[in-house]
């Protein structure tokens, strides 16, 4: 009779199991995400003179494990 | 000018190309560009370029003169046209289009590397006149310079 109490029933076992699956699955889910890491963030030109063309790529890596997107780039 | 890399790929890496249009800034100048990404953690990131532009010839103080006072007693005026490359380099022509009010004078700075140039009023009759100079020079950066005149002339 004790035995019959603390055992557990063929429904409880797949829900637990289920439940751990399922927040395993999500905590994967969650660490899918990119992560923009950027070596400067400010770049001083030397002297020039005005006409002269004056550009800089900045390099961007992704570190994360999801594509990073680009959205916008907007200038103030 | 602005180019940009719209995908990165996890372990990728990508650019952001920011560019400074010279022929409107002069002098310091600093530039901000934002970035949006879907980075939840860092949505966006504030890129700033910096530098210093000069004019291949300075006008001091500035491209323009102005003439004022009584007719005949209207002081001259000057300005100094200074060349910042490292040669020297000619003023080949002066042209304007003000005969009847003004008279210039152009001389050459020892070192070669500027001139002043002295304009004076020579109306002969007292009124508000504007009109442009143009310095031509030898250097294929800046051939011409233009100079705005102005005369407010009292009898």
């Amino acid at each position: 009779m004790i035995k019959n109490r603390i055992k557990p029933s063929k429904g409880l076992i797949f829900l637990i199991i289920i439940a751990i699956y399922g927040s395993q699955l999500s905590a994967d889910q969650s660490e899918q995400t990119p992560v923009m890491h950027l070596d400067q963030t400010t770049h001083t030109f030397p002297a020039s003179f005005e006409g002269e063309d004056l550009s800089h790529s900045f390099k961007l890596i992704n570190k994360g494990t999801a594509d990073l997107e680009i959205l916008d780039v907007t200038h103030t | 000018m602005t180019r940009y890399d719209r995908v990165i790929p996890p372990g990728g890496t990508g650019q952001i190309t920011l560019g400074i249009d010279t022929s409107k800034e002069i002098d310091e100048f600093q530039k901000k560009a934002v970035v949006w990404t879907n980075d939840p953690q860092r949505k966006s990131v504030a890129l700033y370029l910096k530098g210093e532009v000069k004019p291949h010839i300075s006008l001091i103080p500035g491209g323009y003169l102005s003439l004022q006072g009584v007719k005949g007693r209207v002081p001259a005026e000057k300005l100094d046209i200074i060349n910042n490359h490292k040669q020297p380099f000619k003023i080949t022509a002066v042209i304007h289009d003000l005969p009847d009010h003004i008279h210039w004078r152009l001389k050459k700075n020892t070192s070669g590397f500027s001139y002043t140039l002295e304009v004076e009023d020579i109306s002969k009759k007292a009124g508000e006149y504007t009109g442009h100079l143009i310095l031509q020079t030898d250097q294929p950066q800046k051939p011409e310079l233009v100079i705005i005149i102005n005369g407010y002339i009292e009898e």
